[in-house]
């Protein structure tokens, strides 16, 4: 009976206090803390891909006139990742925040515009400006003609040829 | 097998075997005669659940699990309900423990079970509506039906005995459950339980609104304890389905944190037990034992719980060799602390006085109910998923299986400790042969209408998964049965005959976990209408005394 006893009194002995003193002191996050996200309008294409792999579903994208807003509502976001995993233009990041406490859901809200590109005879919104920038760079040959050929939407490409 | 092979045929209508699966195709008037047959050839019951194919072929069909656990073999009895004649005999003479289960597919399917022994609502809010089934793929997983008034579903007691309620919130666990011992002077001599009030709707959101690759999240969801086996063994499930075989660096990482889970919360449960009996000095020691198992699990996924890393197709991260060698640090000094946990423990009079004879579940009982985990393993039943149906990379390692044959709380204590220290080994064989490669594949199109089952050793017992594939990119039935909904129902039998002060002890042993076993509601009970009937409640107890 003493023999469990003394032994209980050592082990609790040994230790002393480990509670961390947080918010009193700050913690610093681990390396791979997945927390707030952030997202970088010059970058999205508005592809959609979040929107399909999030589990939350807090993704949506409703297309306008001449642009494209993707809405995040991350108070509902469960930090999983993987919108940033999918984003082909790595414009979704990670950051390592993580004190969100807030009253007002608002504002964990992120809301980005991506301006639309109209068809050149059509004259429909059909790609946005960040993605026609990018098909831009890529050409090899960056004359008037080759550009003009990326601002035609695919259905007058597919009439005209 | 060969031999009830030949028997099982003559009274079904179709046998197919696959790999691991028998598949039998029987009648509902033949039904008692299969189980009848199963038990008397040692198979234990597993699971019930139906599957909603009224718009295809104008039935529903219920399936009911059986598993060989010497020959690996899972059976699944198939039996077609016409739509209009919603109607089979209960199994509950032969297999008591199919009572959930049968209670469960009446209120979520409308399947009527002729001469159940409790025929109660045991899942849906006392507040829903009569014939509303919402497992039903013609329920919206959206929509809500109108309250409507009814009395709740509760035991009555017999004239000259008492109700105490525990609940509807659980003081010593924290979690809303709602007991009621039906007690004689000090004696327990009946049990009811109505829980089922964190439901949350999970296989109907599953089914009807989420993909393959968003579920394993919402899985990880069902249990804040041990949510990774969920994940997994959903993970599993659907990997078979569509077999895809996964690198192996992947299922190495997926039993390294299984086992890691399992450290923590038998270490919690340690902390629990001796917090109920009221020694806190072990409480705080255990918990804080526990604590660098939480911290090496942030450091490496980036969360303390609820990882976030399983998909379907193997792991999103990797692990440094860095971190590897951190959690041997770490898992050499908490098996030092163990070992002298297990002493105090062992060398406790107060302790031994409290645990020892109480809560006793005898082996046949056991087998009866057909309950898992460490108090399986304390009543004498040698079964341990991981040897049994091994998966993940559990084939490669080795594994003992603690057994004590005392049948108490105080069996399931020395099991528990055992098991800690089982699984500082398997994780100390994991580190030593994780092989190199890459963490996951990639996958493709899955092919509807392939069905699947998964085992895990949970921490709290076996868990099972079943995932049938559907045409929409997203499982058509996806069912859970947690260890504890197996567990819960062998309570009754460990309470009866017992003091009042040892209930929550007894409660306590089978370490239940309330949201896993309750995963399903769609609407949850109003707080409002709750207390009503808890004062109700209280007055009728009050009156009585």
């Amino acid at each position: 009976m003493f023999k469990s006893k003394i032994k209980a009194l050592l082990l609790s002995s040994r230790h002393k206090k480990i509670t961390r003193p947080y918010p009193f002191v700050p913690v610093t996050p681990p390396e791979n803390l997945r927390g707030r996200l952030e997202v970088d309008p010059y970058k999205c294409i508005g592809c959609a891909n979040c929107v399909r792999t999030c589990p939350s579903r807090l993704i949506s994208i409703e297309n306008f006139e001449d642009e494209k807003i993707v809405i995040f509502l991350s108070g509902r976001c469960i930090y999983c990742g993987r919108c940033a995993t999918a984003c082909p233009e790595k414009a979704i990041r990670i950051t390592h925040e993580y004190e969100l406490a807030t009253d007002n859901k608002k504002d964990l809200e992120i809301v980005i515009k991506i301006k639309m590109v109209k068809c050149l005879i059509c004259g429909k919104p059909f790609t946005s400006v960040n993605m026609l920038n990018k098909q831009i760079e890529r050409l090899k040959e960056k004359t008037e003609e080759q550009v003009n050929k990326l601002k035609i939407c695919a259905e007058c490409k597919r009439k005209g040829s | 097998m060969t031999v009830s092979k030949k028997i099982i045929e003559n009274i079904s209508d179709k046998i197919e075997a696959t790999d691991e699966n028998l598949i039998v195709y029987s009648k509902p008037s033949q039904i008692k005669d299969v189980a009848k047959l199963l038990v008397m050839q040692g198979a234990r019951f597993v699971h019930l659940t139906a599957i909603d194919f009224i718009s295809q072929r104008n039935l529903i069909e219920l399936n009911y699990f059986f598993s060989f656990i010497g020959d690996r073999i899972n059976i699944i009895v198939k039996i077609p309900l016409e739509k209009e004649e919603l109607s089979i005999s209960s199994i509950s003479e032969v297999v008591p423990a199919v009572v959930w289960a049968e209670r469960e597919c009446n209120d979520l399917f409308g399947v009527n079970f002729e001469g159940h022994p409790d025929p109660r609502r045991l899942v849906l809010p006392d507040d829903w509506p009569q014939g509303v089934h919402p497992l039903r793929k013609d329920f919206s997983y959206s929509s809500r039906p109108p309250e409507s008034k009814q009395p709740p579903p509760l035991k009555k007691p017999e004239e000259g005995k008492t109700v105490i309620p525990i609940g509807p919130f659980y003081p010593s666990l924290e979690e809303p459950a709602y007991f009621r011992l039906i007690v004689e002077g000090e004696e327990i001599v009946d049990f009811d339980y109505r829980g089922f009030y964190v439901h949350r709707g999970i296989e109907k959101l599953a089914e009807s609104a989420l993909n393959y690759q968003q579920i394993p999240f919402l899985a990880e969801r069902i249990c804040g304890i041990c949510g990774f086996v969920h994940s997994s063994a959903y993970c599993q499930a659907v990997e078979k389905a569509a077999n895809i075989e996964i690198p192996l660096r992947a299922k190495f990482i997926r039993s390294l944190f299984l086992e890691l889970e399992r450290l923590h919360s038998h270490l919690l449960w340690i902390g629990l037990a001796a917090h109920i009996v009221g020694f806190d000095t072990l409480f705080m020691q255990a918990w804080r034992i526990r604590e660098p198992v939480m911290y090496i699990c942030e450091i490496i996924t980036g969360n303390r719980k609820t990882y976030g890393i399983n998909i379907v197709g193997g792991v999103t991260i990797d692990i440094h060799n860095q971190h590897l060698k951190e959690i041997e640090k770490i898992i050499s000094q908490i098996e030092k602390e163990v070992r002298e946990l297990r002493e105090i423990i062992i060398d406790d009079e107060v302790i031994q006085l409290r645990f020892k004879n109480v809560g006793i579940l005898k082996h046949e009982d056991a087998k009866k109910y057909c309950v898992g985990g460490p108090v399986a393993r304390a009543s004498g039943i040698n079964i341990d998923m991981r040897v049994n149906f091994p998966y993940a990379a559990y084939p490669m390692l080795n594994i003992r299986v603690p057994l004590n044959k005392s049948e108490d709380v105080w069996a399931r204590t020395i099991v528990r400790l055992e098991e800690i220290l089982i699984s500082i080994n398997i994780i100390k064989q994991i580190l030593e042969s994780i092989p190199e490669g890459s963490t996951s594949v990639k996958v493709s199109k899955i092919e509807p209408w392939k069905e699947a089952i998964s085992y895990i050793e949970a921490p709290r017992g076996q868990l099972f998964h079943y995932v049938m594939t559907g045409p929409d990119g997203r499982p058509y039935r996806w069912s859970v049965r947690a260890p504890s909904y197996q567990n819960y129902q062998a309570l009754s039998v460990m309470l009866k005959g017992a003091s009042i002060a040892d209930a929550p002890l007894i409660i306590g042993s089978i370490d239940p976990c309330f949201s896993c076993t309750e995963r399903y509601e769609v609407i949850d009970l109003k707080t409002q209408s709750l207390n009503v009937y808890t004062a109700e409640e209280l007055k009728k107890c009050l009156k009585a005394r």
